[in-house]
């Protein structure tokens, strides 16, 4: 519809380039906007914290499970993310470390790190319900400790649901973490995106909106792909 | 020849429900438990839903305390040891590992010092009627297919008993039957001991060499009844014996209802 209307029917206009314009723009965000870089940057913002996240989890699982003030202390951080918008929080980071890389790390983690320890409490309470506390049971008698079970068998058994929560929670982080950089400048796609809209670059912005939507849906069909090849069962 | 007794003195237990009432589940429970290492036994506790059959067994295992004593050869029982191994009624498999790793998990969790295994997970898995399914994965398995996988797991401990929560309860006809002649076989052949709490009369009779009957509010029990006939319980005259037996003494209790009987 795009390339009928902009490339044959409409090809001067106000409203969207033609579609030879920004294939040829996808040369310029590589020589002139240092695509590249900024696309790895932005890509290693959102999964390396994604995956240390998803390890102190882990680690912490059994703890965040026991009734205990560390546990408390880890769970308070729940009404922060649920009465703070995350962007109040990207605008402090960016207050106190301005034009840092290590921030927008920073504020991917704990984004992702708050989700994933609360979703994890809350599937392995409620979800798993009676399949839960049967799986402890069956090993409890063996003489097997709790951390044991908790971090070898409840984690184990909720990672098809805390796979499916990280697969929703992908775009989120990837709109956070663009805004983040667009607002902090620096590298990344998001400090792209503004000085393509500084210099008004109608070709180059539509690029890199098809680059940003592809490169989710590709993100989304490998993380659909490591649930359904690691993460299989249904507990 | 080496006797294993378990044995409870005076246990009684009780909690406070949600109002702040104090309720008793068990109260003044006296008996004993014996096998012999070189001859399986199977002994049923049958007693009606909610009379504290799995709080009982939890107390067995040292999964839940109490007031009272609970011994195993005249060692107190305090904590989960191995030695008695509990099997919840759902019989749990863990859906990402497959039949070989799900018998295998305890024992590579386990870290108290000093224990060694010295199973052969092959002989296992033949013994409980799964050879060929090794590497299955158990996700879309049966209940029957999951309690032969729990047997199994238990017995890789080489424990002194195996508790079974009322196991057989949501298992169809055929699969009931099959299980009931593995846990026999297993009882009179390889010499393991059971401990089934159960709210029906067939399986008792069918399994067992003993069956304490229980009553409730609060768990007590009535009666002790030993099956003599138990090579030859297949026998339909038998059993009906068996289970007249079991009925008046429920009946004269006022609790036969709440007891299921079963073809």
């Amino acid at each position: 519809m795009w390339i009928l209307l902009f490339e044959i029917i409409l090809p001067v206009n106000n409203i969207l380039p033609k579609p030879s314009i920004v294939l040829q723009s996808f040369d310029d965000l590589l020589q002139k906007y240092q695509l590249g870089w900024n696309y790895l940057s932005t890509l290693s913002a959102i999964y390396l914290p994604m995956l240390v996240a998803h390890y102190i989890c882990k680690f912490l699982f059994p703890v965040i499970l026991q009734k205990n003030v560390f546990s408390d202390i880890v769970l308070s951080l729940q009404w922060f993310s649920r009465n703070i918008p995350g962007i109040i929080l990207a605008m402090i980071l960016i207050y106190w470390f301005p034009r840092s890389e290590v921030t927008k790390f920073i504020f991917a983690f704990l984004i992702s790190f708050t989700s994933f320890m609360f979703k994890s409490k809350y599937m392995a309470e409620i979800n798993l319900g009676r399949i839960g506390s049967e799986y402890s049971l069956s090993l409890q008698s063996f003489g097997i400790g709790t951390n044991s079970i908790s971090r070898e068998v409840i984690w184990k058994a909720i990672q098809p649901n805390l796979m499916a929560h990280i697969i929703r929670q992908n775009i989120y982080l990837w709109a956070s973490v663009i805004i983040f950089e667009y607002v902090n400048l620096g590298f990344g796609i998001g400090t792209l995106l503004r000085k393509i809209l500084q210099f008004r670059d109608l070709s180059a912005l539509v690029m890199i909106f098809i680059i940003i939507g592809i490169s989710i849906f590709i993100s989304m069909q490998l993380l659909k792909l490591i649930k359904n090849k690691f993460h299989f069962w249904k507990a | 020849m080496r006797e294993n007794i378990l044995e409870i003195k005076n246990l009684s237990k009780s909690y406070y429900n949600d109002s702040g009432t104090r309720q008793i589940v068990l109260e003044g429970m006296n008996f004993q438990i014996k096998s012999d290492e070189n001859a399986g036994s199977f002994v049923s506790i049958l007693a009606p839903f909610g009379s504290g059959k799995t709080t009982l067994l939890k107390i067995f295992a040292g999964l839940e305390n109490s007031e009272g004593k609970v011994c195993l050869n005249g060692k107190r029982i305090t904590e989960p040891t191995g030695e008695i191994i509990y099997i919840p009624e759902q019989s749990s498999s863990f859906p990402w590992l497959n039949v070989k790793e799900n018998i295998e998990l305890p024992s590579k969790l386990y870290k108290r010092g000093g224990k060694k295994f010295t199973f052969n997970v092959n002989e296992l898995i033949n013994l409980v009627g799964l050879s060929g399914y090794e590497n299955f994965y158990t996700s879309s398995s049966t209940s029957g297919f999951r309690l032969r996988i729990a047997i199994a797991r238990a017995l890789s401990f080489d424990p002194k008993f195996i508790l079974l929560d009322d196991v057989l309860k949501n298992l169809d006809g055929e699969t009931r039957s099959e299980l009931i002649e593995l846990l026999r076989v297993l009882t009179a052949e390889k010499n393991i001991s059971f401990l089934l709490a159960t709210t029906n009369i067939s399986d008792a009779i069918l399994l067992s060499h003993k069956i304490f009957l229980m009553r409730k509010n609060p768990g007590q029990i009535l009666k002790e009844i030993e099956i003599t006939e138990y090579s030859q319980i297949h026998n339909s005259e038998i059993i009906t014996k068996y289970k007249n037996e079991i009925e008046i003494e429920l009946k004269s209790h006022g609790m036969f209802h709440s007891v299921l009987v079963s073809p």
